[in-house]
């Protein structure tokens, strides 16, 4: 629980983007988690499984927004810091999420796993259980999208550059 | 961009307490959506229920002309001015001019009042109109039955279809509708007659009175000069000084055309000794 908590949350509010209870879908995440906990393999990565069940919820959780927005969420976490900092770097991060809205539930997923969360394609591709061409394909295309619509949220267009 | 996905990264990243406050509710039953859902849901027929009637309704007091809907079940339509209250089962409604209309929705116990200064009609269930003009207060019934109480005293039940008058209880709208009567050269017994009416609940000796009579005469110059000279005799004869001089003028006049200076003289030594320059006025010697 400890060592996966950071990172479900994480994966949850990335992937939910602003209309998901991030505290909410986790909660679910690992309800679901315990409940196949017999399905871990202990001889395997439980990355990819845990992966799996997030992404699940959090597609169900978004399916499911138009309702919950009617009722309060926690969408933000807390953040301890200089006031002004967490000011300028809370309106950075809401013109990217709002970039990242602009893009499919597939090219947000590996945007999310490679430039933010910063892993190579390789480790995305096992995460996902996607082939890493896939992966890369699919960021080349988010990176085309993201540097089209950029300038319109007001952001630089020098995306990270897609790996061979 | 790598600073802008940074602060994307650093912002949306789990805090320690963030994974406290999950490890605490991993495990425990969930906010359910469906009974708030339906909490939200009753809250809301709930001031609905409660608030809707008050929200259509009109406040108590005065009423603008036109359509309005007063309390559910009951609807007017006014031309003039009045001024309604609710009551314990319906609207009580005061009609100072002109013509309101009114709907009350049958088998709703609703009681609704319209008063005027001469009537007060009551309706349980029924559509109406009551109009105020110089013969008093008008009730025409569209459906229903009404109850109509003249403050004259008449009490009496209209059907649809049916109207009543009850009667203006003002000498001073009494002697409106007499003068109206007599420019529009109405028969002379309907001018007597709301002359009459208005003698009847005017003060005696008073200047409308006076002025009553006056319109009395008048109207009976044409059709009977002899009674009209009569009328302004006993005007005169018992101290009425209301347009005095204009009564003595006119009296002299009506008696020199019907029995020259004779009568004229006569009339005027009996009624209005205090104006022999009259008869000089008319050539008499």
């Amino acid at each position: 629980m400890r060592a996966w908590g950071a990172r479900v949350l994480g994966w949850c509010r990335r992937l939910g983007g602003p209309g998901v209870d991030p505290h909410d879908a986790a909660q679910d995440a690992f309800t679901t988690l315990l409940r196949r906990f017999d399905d871990l393999d202990p001889n395997r990565d439980p990355g990819p499984f845990v992966y799996a069940v997030v992404r699940g919820v959090v597609a169900n959780h978004r399916r499911k927004q138009w309702w919950r927005r009617w009722f309060p969420t926690d969408r933000e976490f807390a953040g301890v810091g200089d006031p002004l900092g967490d000011a300028s770097r809370r309106a950075t991060a809401r013109r990217v999420e709002a970039l990242l809205g602009e893009l499919s539930d597939e090219q947000r997923e590996v945007v999310v796993l490679c430039w933010v969360e910063e892993r190579s394609a390789d480790e995305v591709g096992k995460l996902v259980g996607l082939p890493t061409g896939t992966v890369k394909s699919r960021l080349r295309l988010a990176r085309e999208r993201l540097r089209e619509r950029a300038a319109a949220h007001g952001l630089e267009e020098d995306w990270p550059e897609v790996g061979p | 961009m790598n600073a802008e996905l940074r602060a994307y990264r650093d912002d949306t990243a789990a805090r320690p307490g963030d994974v406290e406050r999950l490890r605490r509710t991993i495990g425990r039953p969930k906010r359910a959506i469906a009974p708030i859902v339906a909490g939200v849901a009753l809250a809301a027929a709930a001031i609905l229920a409660v608030a809707w009637p008050r929200a259509a309704a009109i406040q108590p007091g005065e009423l603008a002309e036109g359509p309005s809907a007063l309390i559910p079940g009951v609807d007017v339509d006014l031309v003039g001015a009045a001024a309604w209250a609710p009551t314990r089962a319906g609207a009580h409604l005061t009609l100072r001019s002109g013509e309101i209309a009114v709907g009350v929705a049958p088998g709703k116990g609703l009681d609704v009042a319209v008063q005027t200064p001469e009537a007060v009609v009551r309706v349980v269930g029924t559509a109406f109109t009551v109009r105020r003009s110089l013969d008093g207060t008008v009730v025409d019934v569209r459906h229903g039955r009404v109850s109509v109480a003249c403050v004259a005293g008449d009490t009496s039940l209209l059907g649809a279809g049916e109207t009543t008058t009850c009667p203006t209880a003002s000498p001073g709208l009494w002697l409106g509708r007499a003068r109206a009567l007599l420019e529009k050269h109405a028969p002379t017994a309907e001018v007597l007659d709301a002359v009459r009416s208005g003698l009847a609940v005017a003060t005696p000796g008073s200047a409308l009175a006076a002025e009553l009579r006056l319109v009395g005469v008048q109207a009976q110059v044409a059709d009977d000069p002899r009674a009209a000279l009569d009328e302004l005799g006993q005007y005169l004869a018992t101290g009425g000084q209301h347009r005095r001089a204009e009564a003595v003028h006119q009296g002299a006049l009506l008696a020199f055309g019907l029995g020259g200076c004779a009568q004229a003289q006569a009339w005027l030594a009996a009624v209005a000794p205090e104006a022999p320059g009259e008869a000089a006025a008319l050539g008499c010697r």
